[in-house]
């Protein structure tokens, strides 16, 4: 072994290693750079490539929060804070770039929140802890959240007041109930391969629809359909699932409680759109249909203290119960799992969940059960790279569910 | 008068560095490898993640500013990285790129955080008010978008492209 000390060692070492140019810095490297930067500056560097943007994504805490807070004395700078005065929020073109704690504290900072809630106290503690003048910014904010400066979103006000507990959408959801009740039940009018929940499912022509396993005449429950390019942006920055293609999950409903119970059958396909065809259960054969709900997949705007990196599956409005949906999402972190049933996420990778108040209570007759789909760990490999002669994947789900 | 206790590095293409204890206490990795060792020997640390050539420059920053505590550097940068640091820094700095983000990475791993705040600094400076595209040209990155992608994300950055 060479050996010298350090006044020895300018000598130049054996070789300098090679940086890659695909990725020269790590992400967590790169987190750290991105911090010495302004807003427009992280905005361009997460254009430069997928890593990039995926940093900028995932590690929001990170670079974020020091944006933000370097911000402070610097927001009247930025658009969205100008258009915050001017009475707009131009909800749709910051929530590319913000997402998660930074719309909080953004929003707490400019007044928009009608409450400082306890809730939201603890939120900016947490957000603020290592910060020596915490008190002033809290007190700041306190003051500013009563001073209601008028605004309006462009778009989406509906998510905004349900994320942030707004009032004043009773109303419009009780119109929609209305009118979902005068269309009458079970029409799934949906685009063909969108991403839904109940309904209809849109399957490889050719293809029959799955049944339990020793009887052909026992229809598995469809459960959802889900285009997998709706959850690109998650995709880059886990690769878990494949970029494109659908994922489709059926269970076998009848036998849920009984010792006949298979595990539900999930699969993936991919192939292009107008392979798909909405299939119908063949005649004589019984089966009841849930509601359909069309699914949007938006980079969540979470409530303070809510897991990160997880993607709100945005049911329509009038399936969904505002106050006692725990909450359907995908990816990222199941919301309601608690004692014994967070040992069962121990091996395995969460996908999706749901209420079955998204369901209008046709799949599970307990008003407060939660699915929740999770993938074995060591099936990933598999999902990626496994597909048979007719590009159709067996997706090893496993499912529980908490009453 | 009592001997300085020294530390052996070995990097990870097996050179070996004696420094003072003292300095290299300035990396919480190996000061929380020491706390568990035994105190009478030289111990020797093998650095397996980083290079001689990069641990050099870190033993380098270390005997430093060991005695000259480095500055807290301004987030965010509102000019160049030069403004801001000490004539030692500026000639520190003064390697090629490579080895830079080598030291980036010595530092993340060594947990030095005045090392890794200054060369994330650095290259925090090159990239500031630069396009995506001369970014990309600047460290090598290849653009890996494909054309929707691409136009998804600057149609989501549109808003701050126009300020």
């Amino acid at each position: 072994m060479k050996r010298h000390t350090t006044e020895e060692a300018s000598s130049p070492s054996k070789s300098s290693k090679t940086v890659p140019t695909a990725a020269p810095f790590s992400s967590e490297s790169l987190a750290q750079i991105l911090c010495f930067l302004h807003v427009e500056d992280v905005v361009s560097a997460s254009m430069v490539s997928n890593q990039w943007n995926a940093t900028c994504i995932d590690y929001q805490e990170t670079i974020w929060k020091a944006v933000c807070y370097n911000s402070l004395n610097d927001l009247e700078k930025y658009p969205f804070m100008k258009n915050v005065k001017g009475g707009t929020f131009d909800i749709q073109a910051y929530e590319g770039i913000y997402s998660s704690w930074k719309e909080t504290f953004v929003k707490m900072f400019y007044g928009q929140l009608k409450e400082f809630t306890s809730q939201y106290q603890m939120y900016v503690n947490e957000v603020f802890a290592d910060v020596e003048d915490k008190e002033n910014i809290l007190e700041t904010m306190k003051k500013r959240s009563t001073l209601a400066i008028p605004y309006t979103f462009k778009g989406q006000q509906q998510e905004q007041n349900e994320v942030f507990g707004d009032e004043g959408t009773e109303e419009k959801k009780d119109d929609e109930e209305k009118d979902e009740d005068e269309e009458g039940d079970c029409k799934d009018n949906t685009p063909i391969g969108s991403s839904k929940i109940g309904g209809l499912p849109d399957l490889p022509k050719g293809m029959k629809w799955p049944n339990v396993i020793d009887d052909e005449e026992q229809l598995l429950k469809f459960v959802c359909q889900i285009d997998l390019r709706d959850l690109k942006n998650y995709h880059s920055v886990k690769g878990i699932l494949p970029r494109c293609g659908w994922l489709f999950c059926f269970i076998d409903w009848e036998n849920l409680e009984s010792d006949d119970y298979k595990e539900p059958y999930s699969f993936y396909w991919n192939g292009p759109i107008d392979m798909l065809e909405r299939v119908k259960p063949e005649d004589g054969l019984e089966y009841e249909e849930s509601k359909v709900a069309q699914i949007q997949f938006k980079k969540e705007v979470v409530q303070p203290l809510s897991p990160e990196n997880a993607l709100r599956m945005d049911v329509n409005e009038k399936y969904s119960s505002s106050k006692a949906d725990l909450g359907t999402s995908v990816m990222g972190y199941p919301e309601a799992v608690q004692s014994e049933d967070e040992m069962i996420c121990d091996d395995r990778y969460f996908i999706l969940q749901y209420q079955n108040m998204s369901l209008n209570n046709n799949l599970v007759d307990t008003a407060d059960s939660v699915f929740y789909w999770m993938l074995p760990l060591e099936s990933h490999e598999k999902i990626r790279n496994i597909k048979d002669d007719k590009k159709q994947i067996r997706v090893p789900l496993f499912t529980t569910f908490q009453c | 008068m009592s001997e300085t206790k020294q530390v052996e590095l070995t990097s990870k293409d097996k050179v070996s560095f004696k420094v003072d204890r003292d300095v290299i206490l300035m990396s919480g990795l190996v000061k929380d490898m020491l706390e568990e060792g035994d105190e009478d020997e030289t111990p020797i640390i093998p650095i397996p993640n980083v290079d001689s050539k990069p641990l050099q420059k870190v033993i380098e920053y270390c005997q430093y500013h060991h005695k000259e505590p480095a500055q807290e550097i301004e987030k965010p940068l509102k000019g160049k990285i030069e403004d801001v640091i000490c004539d030692w820094d500026k000639k520190f700095l003064e390697i090629d790129q490579s080895l830079l983000i080598e030291l980036i990475m010595a530092a993340n791993y060594l947990n030095i955080k005045d090392l890794l705040d200054l060369t994330c600094a650095k290259v925090a400076s090159m990239i500031k008010g630069k396009s995506p595209e001369q970014i990309r040209e600047m460290f090598g990155i290849e653009n890996d978008f494909t054309p929707e992608e691409e136009a998804k994300i600057r149609e989501e950055n549109k808003w701050c492209e126009e300020a």
